[in-house]
């Protein structure tokens, strides 16, 4: 019993020196540690910056390895440089005792990669001098690397545009600019050049913004200013564009092309000037609208009319070999050359009526407007409302072409809507998956209603689908808005062409359904 | 008898937040505790040990996101970077020095990162930095310091298997540039081992018990050995160097703690040592003897492995809550910091670890 006590206490006591002994070396320990751990807090290098691969970096970026792909093409020094840095880790990585790997050891080849590193040697010996500035001056150069790699993939990518922009290929040129600018912000040729491709392209909104950006960037940069300014001609912003040809002959006087560019816009000015006042004279001469009341008008039963498109203004009173009466053209369709025509849409109407008329005007069966009733073929009095007239025209037989925007298909609308078979057609050719991008944000509840009622009126008569429409119509923005402010009666009509689909059964239940919740039904 | 190490409690602090995670800061005396404030905010303490045999408060910092773990694996020794999973599935990197923003930070996981590990930093295993996650959502992915937001390497669940909370994850096999191997261990029981050279799993097994902790015994080394700990009092010891194909790693397993074994942290000074940590505050400090050989013939001329044995060397109590984090000092053996969930901080000395 006391042997084991005895034993216990000798334990106890040899314990405590243990632990005495320790701690006496921790104190020690401490003090040596804190110096390493100070030493290292303030050397910031990082030393063995070789570091192996990104684990799966070629499969997870496969986008990033083809980028990479042309760079050795045009800066084939530093790619090797990293090559031979990464043979230089294998090379370093041969132990003494593996001889045979020694034997295999290339000493030429090893000699000739340190000669052609030397690239990579000088930040070292930089480093060697003030080992703070290392990590700065690293990063600062690879900085520096990555702009300069920047610069360069916006200029292969502006050639590449170039020359596609030479086979007359804009729109592909368009993406190289685009990718040019991405790598390369600062770059003021690039923009301009997509401006060119863009006017080429006749989309002059975006060549006037890409010259923005251009001159942004280079407020000396000619080129830009003439292209701005064909953009804004194009956009019909003449003193604008004068301002820009202006612009151009302040930094280069010698310009030809401005200075006679810009006498075109006077000339241009000046022309359209005139038709302005001769338009108001115009109204002056011709409207002549007269007032009766009902007791004079004449109670001959009306008649109906077709209505012709003629030349100028002049009058049609005296063409009485047809048996049919002109009234006096209304003011904006006189001068058929005249540029402030608002849209294509109307133009190529007007266009195909004259052509119509003008060729086979008695065998079209034209249906005319009940409303437009001349009282006489004799009477040279006008319809008291002298601006209905033009908002009737003769229904076009061309139906027009599918629209590329919003204002388009408004206004294409606006032609067509007396007539909902043509209107019918002209809508059932635009592609529902389009509407979202033909439609943008320009949707109201008008036109939605609009578009609802034709498909009610006229889909359902042809027993013609009406769910890609809807959906279509579903995905365009503020399309949601819109139907929350839907009224009683316009939801009556969704819920009509919904049983109308439900009858042909050509909708699966749950894309109904889905739809329905769309429609808020 | 003579020579068995004792544990003593060298420095205990008592702090105002909820301690999850601690990590030596290596090559010093300092020590980062991580955890989350009542407000589910993130708490970083960094301590140094004083000469008077104190731990002095050096930084105090409070983040958005609170921590759950932390590791320096990854690092580089010059820079000593911080990788840390949060609550919100979140990996940062934190440079210490300068702690306002993260030098690196990608949101990994839908739910929270239950763990972390680092290799290829401070001169431990070969090959790139790679920090591992394991989360809740049932992924494990593997990050590159220098690939922004992209894990390099996902292992996950297929679609439409049932997703399993990963609690642990551990590099080990990290021996020469292209080797590596992750272990991930499942509130199922499941340990998966994931080659990351053939990007494919390598084994599997359940063990029949949430895994709360896996770890090698080294990271640097073809894998060695396996300690596998289990929320009911048991854990594994597998031999990983012997793979057969069908019995898989040989393995033994030892019941202790009487509660849920939170970790197992292998000394770093000597792989056969490790200190298991037990649901009621309570440390066991093991070791392991080799089998006479390691490998035997299974009778059909194929290699298998034999599993040797563990004893306990030395156990002790210091706490009646879980210790949830803890680590050897890489640079000093024997001490050793934790936390446990009674919101203490503990430096631990652990003496005659040299003559076991």
């Amino acid at each position: 019993m006391a042997d084991k006590f005895l034993q216990m206490q000798q334990q106890l006591r040899h314990d405590n020196e243990d632990l005495q002994s320790y701690l006496r070396d921790l104190k020690n320990w401490e003090a040596d540690i804190k110096q390493k751990d100070e030493a290292l807090r303030q050397t910031k290098d990082t030393q063995d910056a070789v570091l192996p691969p990104i684990r799966n970096q070629g499969k997870r970026k496969p986008k990033q390895a083809r980028k990479k792909k042309p760079k050795p093409a045009t800066k084939p020094s530093q790619s090797e440089a990293g090559d031979q840095n990464r043979a230089g880790t294998r090379h370093s990585r041969i132990r003494a005792y593996d001889y045979r790997s020694w034997d295999k050891f290339d000493v030429d080849k090893a000699c000739a990669e340190v000669d052609s590193d030397e690239e990579d040697e000088v930040p070292a010996t930089q480093g060697e001098n003030g080992e703070e500035m290392e990590t700065d001056t690293d990063s600062e150069e690879e900085r520096e690397l990555e702009r300069q790699r920047r610069i360069q993939e916006a200029n292969m990518e502006k050639d590449k545009g170039n020359a596609l922009f030479k086979q007359g290929k804009y729109e592909p040129a368009v993406v190289c600019y685009t990718a040019g600018m991405e790598a390369d912000p600062t770059n003021a040729i690039l923009p301009a050049n997509r401006a060119m491709a863009n006017l080429k392209l006749e989309r002059f909104e975006d060549a006037e913004r890409d010259c923005d950006k251009s001159i942004s960037l280079d407020c000396t940069y000619i080129k830009a200013y003439a292209r701005r300014a064909a953009a804004r001609f194009g956009l019909g912003k003449l003193e604008d564009a004068k301002k820009d040809y202006q612009q151009v002959l302040n930094l280069e006087p010698s310009n030809k092309q401005a200075s006679s560019e810009i006498k075109r816009i006077d000339r241009i000015v000046k022309d359209k000037e005139e038709t302005e006042r001769q338009k108001l004279d115009g109204v002056y001469n011709i409207i002549q609208a007269v007032q009766k009341p009902v007791h004079l008008r004449s109670n001959k039963p009306l008649k109906r009319m077709v209505i012709e498109e003629i030349g100028t203004g002049s009058g049609g009173e005296d063409d009485d070999a047809t048996q049919t009466t002109h009234p006096h053209k209304p003011q904006h369709t006189t001068p058929s050359g005249r540029s402030e025509v608002s849209s294509p849409a109307e133009q190529r109407i007007t266009g195909d009526c004259h052509e119509e008329d003008g060729t086979k005007s008695s065998e079209t069966p034209t249906p005319v407007p009940s409303e437009v009733r001349v009282p006489d073929a004799t009477q040279t009095e006008l319809p008291p409302t002298v601006s209905q007239v033009p908002s009737k025209p003769t229904p076009p037989v061309d139906i027009p072409g599918i629209p590329s925007s919003s204002y388009q298909l408004q206004s294409d609308w606006k032609q067509l809507q007396k007539f909902s078979e043509q209107l019918f057609q002209y809508f059932k050719n635009i592609p529902p998956q389009s509407y979202k991008q033909l439609l943008q944000d320009s949707l109201d509840a008008a036109l939605l209603m609009r578009i609802l009622n034709l498909l009610k009126e006229q889909y359902v008569i042809h027993s013609e689908p009406v769910y890609e429409t809807l959906a279509g119509l579903s995905q365009v923005k503020r399309f949601e808005m819109n139907v929350m402010f839907m009224s009683s009666k316009d939801k009556q009509v969704v819920q009509e062409l919904f049983s109308y689909m439900e009858r042909s059964g050509n909708v699966g239940e749950q894309e109904l359904t889905q739809l329905r919740k769309k429609y808020q039904l | 008898m003579e020579d068995k190490p004792q544990i003593i409690a060298y420095i205990q602090k008592s702090l105002n937040f909820t301690l999850y995670d601690t990590r030596w800061v290596p090559c010093s005396a300092r020590f980062v505790v991580l955890g989350n404030h009542p407000r589910k905010t993130g708490a970083l303490h960094v301590y140094e040990m004083s000469a008077e045999g104190d731990a002095k408060l050096l930084q105090e910092v409070e983040k958005k996101e609170a921590f759950r773990c932390g590791t320096f694996g990854a690092s580089n020794i010059n820079q000593r970077h911080l990788a840390t999973g949060d609550f919100d599935g979140n990996l940062r990197i934190w440079d210490l020095e300068k702690i306002d923003i993260p030098v690196y930070s990608a949101s990994g996981h839908s739910e929270i990162i239950n763990c972390i590990d680092g290799v290829g930093g401070l001169g431990i295993g070969e090959g790139a930095p790679e920090i591992v996650t394991g989360s809740r959502d049932g992924a494990v992915k593997v990050w590159d310091p220098r690939q922004k937001d992209d894990p390099v390497a996902n292992m996950q669940p297929a679609e439409g298997e049932t997703k399993r909370d990963c609690w642990t994850v551990a590099f080990g096999h990290a021996y020469n540039q292209s080797d590596r191997c992750i272990a991930a261990g499942y509130d199922n029981g499941d340990i998966k081992l994931f080659d990351l050279r053939n990007m494919s799993l390598r084994w599997e097994t359940n063990i029949k018990n949430g895994v709360c902790s896996v770890e090698f015994d080294r990271k640097d080394i073809s894998m060695n050995k396996l300690a596998a700990t289990t929320l009911e009092s048991t854990f594994h010891v597998f031999d990983m160097r012997t793979q057969h194909p069908t019995k898989g790693f040989a393995s033994l397993n030892e019941t202790a703690h009487k509660s849920t074994i939170w970790l197992a942290r292998h000394l770093p000074q000597n792989r056969d040592v490790f200190m298991t940590l037990g649901g009621s505050g309570t440390l066991n400090l093991w070791k392991y003897s080799y089998p006479e050989k390691r490998v035997k013939d299974d009778g059909n001329g194929v290699e298998m492995g034999v599993i040797g044995s563990v004893n306990l060397l030395q156990n002790a109590a210091l706490s009646t809550q879980p210790i949830g984090g803890f680590d050897w000092s890489p640079d000093r053996e024997g001490m050793c910091v934790c936390t446990s969930f009674d919101q203490m901080l503990r430096v631990l000395l652990v003496t005659k670890l040299n003559r076991v």
